[in-house]
């Protein structure tokens, strides 16, 4: 490339320049507003409840009352101990095992591997009510049938597996979160340079160096900001801690949390109190992701200097490394599966290969196609995830962009301000939001609208994470080549971040996407007349369904049209990754 | 508050009582509903709607629903939530000055502030019970959640079962394996009011000491589990979710122990209701002879003695016993929740 035409446009720049260039701040300061407002409403609720007196029919008078409710509570170290092994506990399994399978389908030629993505995708798809429930199912040491099956088998006096356990509890999160490990690392692995491993083995290092001082450290920003989010999405999980930790006398933060807000009428103010808790450990974690990633251009593989993503070949460990792969499935996926899969043909309990006291049938099936408002939520579901799926990956590429690009010294606080609704209970966006639109002469009562702006403030954090990681892999000297070559940031966005992080993009909204159609604690504020979700009907069929089968049968049935938009999406993905494999030569290896 | 229940007299004379303005009504007009009142009907249909705000499930609701709006025309608009989900809203509501709900129907309705609630006089509500009906007239019973033991009847003898709450500490192989149901303020509040204050707390600390019962959220998750298998006796329930598991061929029962707690599926009308006579049509709907007919058949336990309860032995089993009816506000629900909870989270 001559230097000639990099220095022409900024020797003379040209007005419609001047307005392109103008052009990049003005969509930046737009997203970031609309962020900002969607986050604030839910922040600004959390703290005012927590910072009220809690009169039973809404905030009153400014009051610490809540925090001394909250916090001194006999259980309260207890609490906090529980949530921290719990939450560590889990990130650390979850990592293990998404970032096993990432490194599977993206560095190996292991075979199989796409089915592993789509798989991945599927364990998504199940309520986690649903796993939970399905867990319980099958590793009850009192009606597992795992344990049964075992014990029948190999003649165990006792049951073998306990999910009544705080290791039951971290396995029963692990494996229902894992998939979201892997959707962050797998993107970062994608684009991994080969040649600088390839280096360190001519260099005489042998694989285990090479994995340990070259390969994780290069993956460092995306295995710092996928343990983050674990970690955090760990403390702040609710079903495992109210279904399996409280019949196992394991109480975590959310389970006071979740104590509170059932109170009838909720206690609202004690629940944000100890929300204060969770949105406290989350700025001290990004602080601590920002140290730690501070120096971000060090971990960016694609530059201007090319990258060659070749994958690893495994030799003889092909089949055994599948193997593995499709082991980690089959339990984590397969078992809870098929135990839901089972349920939904029986009325009463029935469980795989146990003798069942009646015959198998579809009238689970049939009652939740006829239940009367079931079309209208699966209506709804879609199109409000599918909406917040979509603006949330938009705001997050833009705040990421100004987390990682801008020169200020307050650009954490955008980071900051991204990650903060993961603290906030669910259910306080959603009486949040709901308050606040109903004061604010803006019509979204009762509309999908208002869903729309809680899920956007919820999932924020999500799609912030999959943008900053997939922006730490990209050196900005590819954005400085085009911006010296003249073009205006919006171009910039379209012709090379877009493309690049298609892949990244993709996941990230495939995710939002599935937690949107799974989220219920701020839906059951906000769902009105002709406005239900699949989740609120979910949720009414297991408090008030008499059967296990119904809610199975709906689970079922929820994962059917996910699996065919998984498809669907892994397709473009592939055409974008075929497009910048394409391009890449081209386009990048300027050197 | 506390109010004994002695089902079988008292409301039969209320039933009795109410009996002639029913046939009265039934004369009138022999092609309208008793439930409907021509007073009412009239500036309700020009009002056009109904907003209904309850915990009971769709499949439930909505087609005892399609009986009111085929009688009167009404079209209603049926919000389904949890309790708690219901009161934060209304609540949140209230704050902002727009209620957007008319009927409020679930059993938390006594902990609704008392400013939420239009007091009224439902024609209907002379045939329920009175522990059905709240003094100050904001809420009325259309159906009775009894508390009461549950067991598995595969795995526990029938013939072994308790016969009073002491009676549990003499199942030391019970340890670990009872269940508790973690939000039943009201069967905490009974078993105080029938022992005193402090035995009936010492009766919880010993029972939580020597079984440490494992503590379920969820009364239907409760009853499952007991039906399942998952847990061989639950000291609380509500006698209902037991029966439904046991029509549907569940291995489980209940039986009746002294006390056993009373509260009630309530409707009341916001003091604000944009539909204020709907609401109130509605609200004597609920209490009506085919209304409660309509929900028994799903497992509801009617209010009104003139209607059978489905199993048809049901109240009778329970009212064996001792009954105790309670009726607690917000204040008195958090004050017996939060004792409830610490004592059986203390384990």
């Amino acid at each position: 490339m001559s230097t000639a035409s990099l220095t022409a446009p900024l020797a003379t720049p040209s007005p419609p320049n001047r307005r392109r260039q103008l052009g990049g701040p003005i969509i930046a300061a737009a997203c970031l507003l609309a962020a900002a407002w969607f986050v604030l409403i839910p922040l600004a609720g959390l703290l005012y409840t927590a910072f009220t007196e809690d009169t039973g029919s809404g905030p009153g008078a400014f009051s610490l009352a809540n925090f001394a409710e909250a916090y001194t509570d006999s259980h309260i170290l207890r609490l906090l101990a529980n949530s921290a092994i719990y939450a560590a506990g889990t990130a650390l399994l979850t990592l293990v095992m998404g970032g096993g399978i990432a490194w599977v389908v993206e560095r190996t030629d292991a075979p199989g591997r796409r089915i592993f993505h789509g798989l991945a995708l599927l364990a998504l798809a199940i309520p986690g009510l649903l796993t939970t429930m399905a867990w319980m199912l099958t590793l009850s040491p009192n009606i597992g049938w795992v344990n049964g099956v075992l014990q029948r088998t190999f003649g165990f006096r006792t049951a073998p597996f306990d999910i009544y356990s705080m290791p039951g509890m971290i396995w029963a999160l692990a494996s229902h979160a894992f998939p979201l490990a892997y959707l962050l690392l797998a993107p970062a692995l994608r684009v991994l340079d080969s040649r600088m491993e390839e280096a360190g083995i001519v260099a005489g290092a042998r694989f285990r160096q090479v994995a340990l001082r070259i390969t994780l450290p290069i993956l460092r920003p995306a295995l710092l900001s996928t343990l983050l989010l674990l970690f955090v999405g760990g403390l702040a999980s609710f079903e495992v801690p109210r279904l399996i930790g409280k019949p196992a006398h394991i109480y975590v933060l959310t389970t006071a949390i979740q104590d509170a807000t059932t109170q009838t009428p909720p206690e609202f103010g004690t629940a944000s109190a100890l929300g204060m808790a969770l949105l406290g450990v989350c700025v001290i974690s990004v602080l601590l992701y920002r140290q730690a990633t501070r120096h971000a251009e060090a971990y960016a593989t694609i530059s201007g200097k090319g990258y060659v993503p070749n994958r690893l070949p495994l030799g003889a460990w092909r089949w055994p490394v599948t193997a593995a792969a499709g082991l980690l499935f089959l339990i984590a996926l397969g078992l809870p599966l098929l135990t839901l899969a089972w349920q939904s043909c029986f009325a009463g309990l029935a469980l795989p290969f146990l003798p069942a006291t009646a015959p198998a049938n579809l009238a689970n099936y049939r009652f939740v196609f006829r239940y009367p408002i079931f079309l209208e939520a699966v209506r709804t579901s879609v199109i409000v995830g599918a909406l917040a799926a979509s603006a949330v990956i938009g705001l997050s590429l833009v705040m990421a962009w100004i987390s990682q690009r801008s020169q200020n010294r307050l650009r954490w606080i955008v980071d900051a301000l991204a990650f903060a609704p993961i603290a906030i209970p669910s259910v306080i966006v959603g009486a949040s939001v709901l308050f606040a639109y109903l004061l604010l002469p803006i019509p979204v009562y009762d509309t999908i609208w208002i869903l729309l702006f809680a899920y956007i403030a919820l999932y924020l954090p999500y799609g912030m994470r999959f943008a900053v990681s997939g922006l730490t892999q990209i050196h900005r000297e590819l954005e400085e080549a085009a911006e010296i070559a003249g073009a205006s940031m919006p171009q910039i966005f379209r012709r090379i971040l877009l493309p690049i992080l298609a892949p990244v993009l993709l996941s990230g909204w495939l995710y939002v996407f599935v937690l949107s159609i799974r989220e219920l604690g701020a839906s059951i504020f906000l769902v009105g007349p002709g406005t239900h979700v699949l989740s609120t009907i979910t949720l009414t069929m297991w408090e008030e369904g008499d059967s296990y089968g119904a809610v199975c049968a709906l689970s079922i049935i929820q994962i059917i049209p996910l699996v065919a938009i998984v498809a669907a999406l892994r397709w473009i993905e592939s055409l974008f990754a075929r497009r910048l494999h394409a391009a890449v030569p081209a386009r990048l290896a300027i050197t | 508050m506390a109010n004994r229940v002695r089902w079988p007299r008292r409301s039969l004379i209320g039933a009795g009582l109410a009996m002639p303005f029913l046939l009265r009504a039934r004369r009138a007009d022999a092609a309208a509903p008793a439930w409907i009142v021509p007073d009412l009907l009239a500036p309700a249909q020009k009002e056009g709607g109904l907003t209904v705000y309850s915990s009971t499930n769709e499949q439930e609701g909505l087609p005892l629903w399609n009986l009111f709006e085929a009688a009167t025309g009404i079209k209603v608009t049926y919000v389904r939530a949890a309790d708690a989900s219901l009161l934060g809203r209304i609540g949140i509501e209230a704050r902002t000055g727009q209620p957007s709900w008319d009927l409020l129907n679930t059993p938390t309705i006594n902990q609704t502030p008392p400013q939420f609630l239009a007091p009224f006089d439902p024609p209907e509500a002379a045939a329920i019970i009175p522990e059905a009906r709240d003094p100050g007239k904001r809420w009325f019973g259309c159906y009775g959640n009894y508390n009461a033991p549950a067991y598995n009847t595969k795995l526990v003898d029938a013939a072994t079962l308790p016969k009073s709450y002491e009676g549990f500490l003499d199942h030391p192989e019970w340890a670990g394996k009872l269940a508790i149901e973690s939000t039943d303020k009201e069967w905490f509040y009974a078993i105080l009011q029938s022992r005193g204050e402090a035995a009936g707390r010492k009766l919880l600390q010993d029972i939580v000491a020597h079984l440490r019962p494992v503590i379920i959220d969820g009364h239907l998750a409760l009853a499952r589990a007991v039906s399942a298998g998952e847990y061989p006796v639950a000291i609380n329930d509500y006698a209902m979710l037991t029966d439904n598991m046991r029509m549907a061929g569940g291995p489980t029962d209940f039986w009746a122990l002294d006390p056993v707690a009373l509260f009630f599926g309530a409707v009341g009308v916001n003091a604000h209701a944009p539909h204020p006579n709907a609401a109130r049509l509605g609200a004597n709907f609920m209490l009506s002879h085919e209304a409660q007919t309509m929900a028994a058949k799903t497992g509801r336990l009617p209010t009104r003695p003139d209607v059978a309860s489905e199993p048809a032995d049901a109240i009778a089993r329970l009212t064996a016993v001792r009954t105790i009816a309670v009726n607690l506000d917000t204040e008195q629900a958090r004050r017996w929740q939060k004792m409830f909870r610490d004592i059986i989270q203390a384990q």
